[in-house]
């Protein structure tokens, strides 16, 4: 009976407990409640989700809410701006009141800082910035530091040329002359190489950029960086900080409980879309000839006339350079390369014809594609994260790659509750079978872009000449390369291994004090192989080479922290110390320029000939010990007062003599010491500091030591530096100053961070000339002072945040100057680069940066009619032509190539699943060089050309010449770019006759206006000037005249090429670096398919890409790749030549699966 | 109130208009110069001079370029010497006519027998070519004569043409003509 009893009643409470489920499951369930803060205010505007599913709502002012969920075991979500975010479980109950408390460590964030320390970030007295991990791989790119361009005030991130080459990061302007100005990079409390200098040469001009290694980091890994961008915050790595550092902390499986495997699925295909500004009018040749038999003129055929294949019926054509020829489309035949052979074997004239798209043709589309998968947990003990990624690239240009395949273990083990072990290692490989030369010589792009718009590219895509592969390469010309020769048969391979990490070991020895033990280390081994057929122009006999790097660096460090709360202070006190090793050599052997092999195609070292070979090797050690210390006090959570300091001992400086970098910065929280408790006003902080740090020598900098000099004939040689080193040389020394502000309103619904620095850089390492009568060329020194101040500024916050939106906006302004303030004494300015006319030069008082060109020379007299007008070369033989005058001794300062302002933009737009995210960047002011414009121009292959053009319609005579009195300002005198010519190539529009060689070409001709001396005085002065304004040309109407005389000048050298103003371009700019679109799985979902998450997106990159000088050059590669400037860096910024890669429209997917 | 915004939106617009038009360039009238060649070469011609188109010599004789084929005594002599007279001098009157309708007719001489002749023939069709810059004649529908035009206003015409004279061949010149 009992029994039955018993068994009665279990059915009953299961019928009960069966039917509340059948009603919690298939029934709404309400609930409703209140959100309250710590202090029992009600919070409105707190989202109210139950978890897993779509189904959200918010809190009214009182704190309200209602909610009906579709589960009374659902667990509900509530979270809001500045809280932290609670879940509460509904367990049956109608009511559920939360409690949320104020996320103070996300009002003030937790940031990384030096060392490696988190510190809440309302606590520092200095900038530093920090860029969410999920922000670095939002969209794919090949080097990480592309990911954080336009995302930090104060940090200018450069691509110096396509896709896998080096990209240059600079914080807060240049510090120094002779480095290449790049910060540390710190992954996990371990400083890791990374260098600009990436560019080697094997065979004639055949310069490479095999990439920064900072490129070989796998994004995914990255779980945030923080970049510490003055010396206040990075004067704890004293000696190495004087260029900022950024820290990479990667991600370690922290918080997520449970096993958790990620796949991430990434591609994406870039095709090209903008090319070079190129003519597609005029064939090969120097003159736009036209055939005699249509134009009834023998003159119209200049090349013809001497040439034994003359016909009236064809112009003769010349294909060496230049695409100043006949028109095409036009009817027009000539003999072109290509010709086929009539019975005889002459060549038969053929069509010439427009081939638009020769680059186009040429290109192709870049595919990259990323995969990546981790494995992740972490308990009580310990937590763990183990990933593997692999990249491939295949570039735009023919036959370019590029690989990188890495393995990342991230591990901490909490052996007992005071002591902790963990360890990062990290191993990556990065390759390509070919990297595309740069600059000109081997360049593919550089020979794609000299193709006349007479040949159509795809002709030479079967580059060998039949019968004779592997010996003679099909060209237009012998003197031209052809670029699919270029592209697949010069093969610049790399390999480049690196494992770095570190183990650390945390032990709690008790409450208040602790300390860290870390050893890490990071090393490279790198082999670059050149292999080059025969057929090069520069190299006719091919070229070999071989390149082996290795770089060593060790670190062992320990950390001693004391924190003790006393009252109401918080002190806190560290001590530490660094023992830094590093090592590295290099080895090469390869052929001599242009030697060439004994038998072609056979790539190894002894098909070359001894005499023939180059080779040489270089080693260095370095050591640094450091010992350093900080102390921070707190009080009352208003004021804090950080002060540091760091002693170095380099083994690369005389005597390894001490240096001390100390730093001192204070925190002022003005909204806890008004006692402001309102909600709508969450920050106010006044931070400053005032630091100092430094930039080691490089090794070698002090004792003059042998080195290779190569052979004199078999005679090995060895030889000094032919610069007087420096015994005596001290460090670089950056002092810093900055002061800022923060705030945050509205439940941090608005934040602000507006900084303004100044940093003094002196002792300046670097050579100075001295006369070869020393028997050095010149010495180094440390001398100078740049100073460097700027201001940066950040705005953001949540304008939207409704149930269903969420809308998050930031700018950031970065405004930097560095000028040179001090000099050495026989120095009056610093070279950074002479080149085209011109160069950077800085003089003292003046702006790093400043380019100065060729000045034009004009009338002085102020007393002509002709006063500041061009005062022409009128014997010049090409005809009547502006007169350079050297731009540095004319201190012609033309422009600069930084930036006024670099503004940056992000925001993110999300919708229930949704998000739209976008990344901006304008960069405003700075000017650059284009040497490949300054080359297309003067070879007539750009049609920037023809803008300074001028047509002149049907005037001509005195009606023209007075016109062009009238405006003189205009189109007489030279502006900028604009070095106005009178006239066009050909009759289509006005066109002169033009004198070359003792002949008058009927036309071709035209006008530089302006006046030229009549004759000369004993001083040399004009007595006098003659107008060459379209009046008495050639002196066909009167030879005698003196006053007016027009000397037209042939088309084809009528350009402005002795200045360098026409090509120096507004390197201005707005680009929407990043646009994504992702969607998440709505969470009932993705319980189905039994995953923790899915989400999916498409993205593109770069797709608006606003240029203020619409040349189709992307301002940012504005870097012209180079051996032997100041301090070895292999960089002239400001300026490029053939670093032309074809914008492109990437369109890229991703997908990612968390199980 | 709205009368008055809509005021000052029309001023506005005004306004802007007038400063847009006040920064407008002055720029040189854009006649498209092969349009305004064939309309100038439209009409009637009457002739100028016939001169030397290139620098040569003759024997130990220098001729310049310019001289007049008509006027230069030494000229005269040479081909006085060489064919009995200057048959330039008989060109002197020759009109050209280039209609509107695409025929052409010389009034007067431009054939002096044999292979020499100022153009192929004294009547036909004519027309531009290559932008304008250059006569086609049109005697017969098989033979074109294209000449150079060298210069060209709305009132002078210099024309190149290429004589044959005897014992030097096609000899560049300028035939100089005047609109009527």
């Amino acid at each position: 009976m009992r029994t039955c009893f018993f068994i009665t009643r279990m059915i009953s409470i299961c019928c009960l407990v069966f039917c509340f489920n059948f009603y919690a499951v298939a029934s709404d369930f309400t609930v409703r409640g209140r959100v309250t803060d710590g202090n029992n205010a009600p919070v409105p505007g707190v989202t109210v989700t139950e978890k897993g599913t779509s189904n959200i709502t918010t809190t009214d002012n009182e704190g309200r809410y209602t909610i009906n969920v579709k589960n009374a075991n659902s667990v509900l979500v509530f979270s809001s701006v500045g809280y932290k975010t609670v879940e509460a479980a509904i367990s049956g109950r109608s009511q559920v009141n939360v409690t949320i408390e104020t996320a103070a460590q996300e009002l003030s964030g937790v940031v990384v800082t030096a060392l490696g320390i988190s510190r809440e970030k309302k606590s520092l007295g200095y900038s530093v910035e920090e860029v969410a991990g999920k922000e670095m791989s939002r969209v794919v790119q090949e080097n990480v530091l592309n990911a954080m361009s336009g995302k930090v005030a104060g940090v200018t991130i450069n691509q110096t040329g396509a896709a896998g080459s080096s990209v240059s990061m600079v914080i807060r302007g240049a510090t120094s002359l002779s480095s290449d100005n790049q910060p540390l990079f710190v992954i996990d409390g371990v400083p890791i190489a990374n260098t600009l200098n990436n560019i080697s040469q094997v065979g004639n001009d055949n310069r490479v950029d095999y990439g920064n290694s900072i490129g070989g980091i796998n994004p995914d890994d990255i779980e945030s960086v923080s970049i510490l961008k003055g010396p206040s915050a990075a004067a704890l790595y004293g000696s190495r900080a004087g260029n900022g550092v950024v820290l990479i902390t990667t991600k370690s499986g922290k918080g997520l409980n449970k096993t958790t495997v990620s796949f991430t699925s990434n591609t994406v295909f870039e095709k090209p879309y903008k090319f070079l500004k190129w003519q597609t009018k005029y064939a090969s040749g120097i003159f736009p000839a036209i055939p005699v038999s249509i134009s009834g003129n023998l003159f119209t055929d200049p090349l013809g006339v001497g040439d034994p294949r003359f016909n009236p019926d064809y112009v003769i054509i010349d294909e060496s350079g230049g695409a100043g020829g006949p028109e095409l489309d036009r009817g027009y035949n000539a003999i072109q390369w290509n010709s086929p052979l009539d019975e005889n074997g002459n060549q038969i004239a053929i069509p010439l014809v427009s081939h638009p798209n020769n680059v186009k043709n040429f290109v192709q589309t870049g595919i990259t594609s990323t995969n990546g998968v981790s494995v992740a947990n972490n308990t009580d003990r310990m937590n763990y994260r183990i990933s593997l990624s692999d990249m491939r690239n295949r570039g735009i240009i023919p036959n370019s790659d590029l690989f990188r395949n890495t393995l990342d273990i991230n591990s901490t083990l909490k052996v007992s509750k005071n002591f902790r072990i963990s360890t990062n290692i990290d191993f990556s490989r990065n390759r390509s079978n070919n990297r595309p030369a740069g600059e000109r010589g081997t360049n593919p792009l550089q020979w794609a872009y000299a193709v006349s718009p007479n040949n159509d590219i795809r002709d030479l895509k079967n580059y060998w000449v039949p019968g004779q592969e592997g010996l003679a390469v099909v060209s237009t010309h012998p003197s031209v390369n052809n670029p699919y020769f270029l592209a697949y048969e010069v093969n610049n391979s790399f390999v480049r291994d690196r494992v770095y990490g570190n183990i650390k070991a945390d032990w709690q020895i008790t409450h208040d004090l602790s300390l860290m033990l870390r050893y890490g280390l990071d090393n490279l081994n790198e082999k670059r192989e050149v292999k080059m057929s025969n057929g090069y122009t520069n190299d006719p006999l091919g070229a070999y080479g071989i390149i082996n790097l290795r770089n060593f660096e060790s670190n062992a460090d320990f950390l001693l922290t004391y924190k003790k709360n006393l009252n109401a202070f918080h002190v806190s006190v560290s001590a530490g110390g660094n023992v830094r090793y590093l090592k590295g050599s290099s080895e090469n052997t390869s052929t001599k320029n242009g030697t060439g092999l004994i038998v072609p195609g056979v790539f190894t070292i002894q098909n070359i000939l001894p005499a023939n070979l180059n080779y040489g090797s270089s080693r260095f050690e370095k050591g640094v010990n450091s010992l350093y210390g900080m102390a921070t006090i707190g009080f009352k959570d208003m004021i804090y007062l950080d002060v540091t300091g760091r002693n170095d001992w380099s083994s690369t400086l005389p005597g390894a003599k001490p240096y001390f970098y100390p730093s001192a910065s204070l925190s002022v929280l003005a909204n806890e010491i008004l006692g402001i408790t309102s909600q709508d006003i969450n920050l106010i902080k006044l931070r400053g500091g005032y630091a100092q740090a430094g930039n080691d020598a490089s090794p070698y900098m002090l004792y003059s030591v042998l080195g290779n000099a190569g052979t004199w004939g078999d005679v090995p040689r060895l030889s000094t530096s032919g610069t007087l080193l420096n015994e005596n040389l001290k460090p670089e020394l950056a002092t810093s100053y900055e002061v800022g502000i923060d705030v945050n309103l509205f439940r941090n619904r608005f934040r602000l961070a507006a900084t303004y620095y100044r940093v003094d850089n002196k002792n300046q390492i670097f050579s100075t000339g001295l006369p070869s009568s020393t028997g050095y060329s010149s010495k180094n020194i440390n001398a100078g002072l740049l100073r460097s101040y700027g201001y940066e500024l950040t705005v953001g916050g949540t304008p939207v945040l409704t149930k269903n939106w969420r809308w998050d906006i930031s700018f950031n302004l970065t405004r930097n100057r560095t000028k040179v303030m001090e000099l050495a004494d026989e120095m009056p300015y610093f070279t950074y680069w002479s080149d085209a006319k011109g160069g950077a030069y800085t003089f003292l008082g003046e702006e790093v940066g400043d380019i100065y060109g060729p000045k034009l020379r004009v009338v002085e007299d102020k007393s002509s009619p002709y006063y500041g007008w061009p005062l022409l070369d009128g014997n010049n033989e090409d005809g009547a032509k502006w007169v350079a005058l050297d731009g540095l001794q004319s201190r012609n300062k033309i422009g600069n190539f930084n930036p006024r302002f670099i503004l940056g933009a992000q925001t993110s737009i999300s919708w229930r699943n949704w998000t739209l995210s976008a990344t901006f960047d304008w960069r405003n002011g700075g000017q650059f060089v284009s040497q490949t414009y300054r080359y297309g121009v003067e070879d007539g292959r750009a049609s920037l050309q023809f803008d300074n053009f001028w047509d002149p319609g049907t005037m001509s005579g005195k009606e023209l010449r007075d016109y062009l009195v009238a405006h003189a300002d205009e189109l007489i005198i030279p502006h900028g770019q604009r070095f106005i010519r009178i006239g066009w190539p050909t009759p289509e529009r006005a066109s002169y006759p033009v004198s070359i060689a003792g002949y008058n070409l009927p036309y071709g001709g035209l006008i530089a206006p302006g006046v030229y001396p009549s004759g000369y005085d004993a001083n040399g002065d004009p007595t006098g000037y003659t107008e060459n304004l379209g009046e008495n040309i050639l002196g066909m109407d009167d030879p005698n005249d003196k006053t007016k005389k027009t000397i037209p000048l042939l088309y084809a050298v009528s350009n402005a090429w002795d200045f360098m103003e026409p090509t120096l371009f507004s390197a201005s700019y707005i680009k929407l670096r990043e646009l994504s679109l992702s969607y998440g799985l709505p969470q009932s979902l993705v319980k189905s398919l039994r995953v923790q998450d899915v989400s999916f997106g498409v993205y593109t990159r770069n797709v608006i890409l606003w240029t203020k000088a619409k040349i189709g050059i992307d301002p940012e590669n504005a870097f012209q790749p180079t051996t032997g400037v100041q301090g070895g860096i292999q960089f002239k910024q400001g300026i490029e030549r053939y670093n032309v890669t074809p914008w492109t429209i990437p369109v890229g997917v991703k997908l990612n699966i968390t199980f | 109130m709205k009368r008055n915004s809509k005021t000052l939106t029309a001023m506005l617009l005004i306004a802007s208009f007038y400063l847009m038009a006040s920064c407008k360039k002055d720029e040189a009238p854009k006649t498209d110069l092969a349009t305004a060649k064939k309309e100038w070469l439209t009409g009637s011609w009457k002739q100028k001079d016939i001169q030397l188109g290139v620098s040569t010599k003759v024997g130990k004789i220098k001729l310049k370029e310019g001289m007049s084929m008509l006027d230069d005594p030494t000229i005269n002599a040479l081909l006085t010497a060489a064919v009995g007279a200057n048959p330039f001098v008989f060109t002197r009157d020759n009109k050209y006519n280039f209609n509107s309708d695409g025929s052409y007719k010389v009034d007067g001489i431009v054939d002096f027998g044999g292979d020499t002749h100022i153009l192929a023939g004294g009547s036909g069709t004519w027309d531009t070519e290559v932008y304008s810059s250059v006569l086609a004649l049109f005697p017969e529908k098989d033979l074109r004569d294209p000449h150079w035009i060298n210069n060209i206003t709305a009132t002078r015409l210099n024309l190149a043409i290429s004589v044959n004279l005897p014992d030097l061949g096609p000899v560049p010149m300028k035939l100089l003509l005047e609109k009527q």
